[in-house]
């Protein structure tokens, strides 16, 4: 079943095409990876998709209910929650909360009673962060940031996650970790779209990956075609590259 | 959240002190009474600028747009009303006016709102002080002469006490929450507009309020008065005097420097705003987070970390 159905969506800014006409569907319970060079749009669809600036033309579709053009804080409490690529804690709030007040507010009254909630402490204890229970949200590690990132997002109890680079600059380990808690969500009923530059994770973890260039999807599918794709290798490394 | 919460017999102080202030006026003179009513006038509306403008950080410069419409509502009305509907019309049209301003000027941020708060209350004094010269042909009223401290007294009681209930609320959690990261906030189901509009207008109201009690202690007032931009500027002084992280901020701001304001006014006449300027260039300097910042710090001294819960 479709969750998520995005139809000709364009983006302009200005005189700048950030998005052009691009079509997609995410079946529930897929982990999609979106990939592409630097400028591709990426974090523009991400942007449109959860409601921080509207689309230009096109229309989105999620669960069946058009959310085209929905508010943000709307988007969020129907289901779709989104971490960021710079992560944005409350700085003088405590880790606990942090997640308590995004709890209070990510989640429609009655999409919450019927589903198992999840607890602020629960979600904690998951992320590694009960020790930094008290820690400021100024005071946190990268990797503690993307940890409470997630977090948050969680506590809304989505449907559809989308995750911006949550691996972004962590170490082997820690990389390994998030592949594994990306796993985990899954399979705990949650649909996962992410971005991310580090192919090897992400070709490790992603049921289908689709690639951005320049505004235009450029290849969709499993993460083993897609690598081989031509053009995709020509928007990461140059035409020069691609095998005769 | 570094909530910060009294415990055993302290919690029962501020009531005390409350109590307490209500018998002043049978023992002080005059002159304390009044010192008083200005110091409690200066707490009610450091409190209220702090509960929207110090939580979400959208610096409103325009505390003397809604005292000023509750001082002319009283020179209004005040004759003619019972003195406690008079307050209830300075609240409502507060509330609706500061909610109506808000839509509009909260899509700005930063300089650009506290520029266009500054100017709404410029544009009111001059649109009365218009009117007064080319309508009505007049110039100021006359104010209802009433004892303003207890009115002053209950609304800065009453004011404290809802604003630390609001605080607790939905609406108070959302405003932190669009003061630490308004991205954050709004991606996280705050709906960001409706809060800032509801406490902008609730800050508002309260602004309102203290300017119809307060009005009649004048006498006689026009828009210059009612409308002085130290009724917009001093709110925010003392807020950041204090401390904006806690609401014991506002309350010591606004009694150190109503108290100081007046101990220069009264022995260097022509001197005081270059002493006190002064004074707050250095404490400022010395204490960015005001003299209440070091309270929040880990470890207060005699209080107890509050529990944890909403």
């Amino acid at each position: 079943m479709e969750l998520l159905e995005a139809r000709g969506i364009t983006k302009r800014f200005g005189g700048l095409v950030a998005l052009q006409d691009v079509d997609f569907d995410i079946l529930e319970g897929e982990i999609v990876g979106l990939l592409g060079p630097n400028g591709a749009g990426k974090t523009t669809l991400f942007n449109v998709i959860a409601g921080t600036f509207p689309p230009t033309s096109g229309t989105i579709k999620f669960a069946g209910k058009q959310i085209t053009g929905l508010k943000p804080h709307k988007i969020c409490r129907l289901g779709i929650a989104r971490t960021f690529q710079i992560p944005k804690p409350f700085p003088t709030m405590d880790v606990y909360h942090n997640i308590l007040a995004v709890s209070a507010f990510g989640c429609d009254k009655n999409r919450r009673d019927h589903h198992e909630r999840r607890q602020v402490g629960e979600v904690m204890e998951q992320f590694g962060l009960a020790e930094k229970k008290n820690a400021l949200g100024s005071e946190l590690a990268v990797f503690e940031l993307r940890m409470l990132e997630i977090a948050r997002a969680l506590v809304t109890q989505p449907r559809l996650l989308l995750l911006d680079e949550v691996m972004a600059g962590l170490n082997p380990k820690e990389t390994r970790e998030i592949s594994h808690i990306v796993r985990r969500l899954r399979q705990e009923g949650i649909t996962i779209l992410m971005i991310e530059h580090n192919m090897r994770a992400t070709m490790g973890v992603s049921d289908r990956v689709m690639v951005l260039d320049q505004g235009m999807k450029i290849a969709d599918g499993k993460p083993e075609e897609v690598c081989k794709d031509c053009r995709v290798v020509e928007a990461y490394l140059g035409e020069p590259y691609v095998a005769g | 959240m570094n909530r910060i919460r009294l415990t055993g017999i302290g919690k029962y102080s501020p009531f005390g002190a409350f109590v307490a202030l209500a018998f002043v006026p049978s023992f002080a003179g005059d002159y304390y009474t009044a010192l008083l009513t200005s110091v409690l006038c200066w707490i009610g509306l450091a409190v209220s600028w702090h509960f929207f403008s110090g939580t979400t950080k959208y610096v409103s410069l325009g505390t003397a747009a809604f005292f000023g419409i509750g001082v002319y509502i009283t020179a209004i009305f005040g004759m003619s009303l019972p003195f406690p509907v008079v307050l209830l019309i300075a609240a409502a049209i507060s509330f609706v006016f500061a909610a109506g301003v808000g839509v509009v000027a909260l899509r700005l941020k930063g300089i650009y709102f506290a520029i266009l708060t500054f100017g709404l209350a410029e544009l009111l004094s001059n649109a009365i002080l218009f009117w007064e010269n080319q309508v009505s042909g007049t110039r100021g009223r006359f104010v209802v002469s009433i004892d303003v401290y207890y009115p002053i007294l209950g609304i800065t009681f009453i004011l404290l006490v809802v604003i630390l209930a609001l605080r607790r609320t939905k609406l108070g959690l959302g405003l932190r929450m669009i003061g630490e990261s308004e991205e954050a906030a709004r991606h996280f189901g705050v709906s960001t507009t409706l809060y800032k509009v509801l406490g902008f207008a609730t800050s508002s109201m309260f602004m309102g309020l203290l300017g119809a009690a307060f009005a009649p202690r004048w006498g006689y007032i026009d828009s210059s008065m009612a409308f002085n931009p130290l009724y917009s500027f001093m709110p925010a002084i003392m807020t950041l005097f204090g401390g904006a992280g806690w609401i014991i901020g506002p309350i010591v701001g606004a009694v150190v420097i109503s108290l100081l304001q007046e101990y220069l006014l009264t022995t260097f006449k022509d001197y005081f705003m270059i002493i006190l300027g002064g004074i707050l260039v250095i404490v400022i300097l010395a204490l960015p987070q005001g003299m209440t910042g070091k309270l929040l710090t880990r470890r207060p001294l005699f209080v107890k970390r509050a529990k944890r819960g909403v």
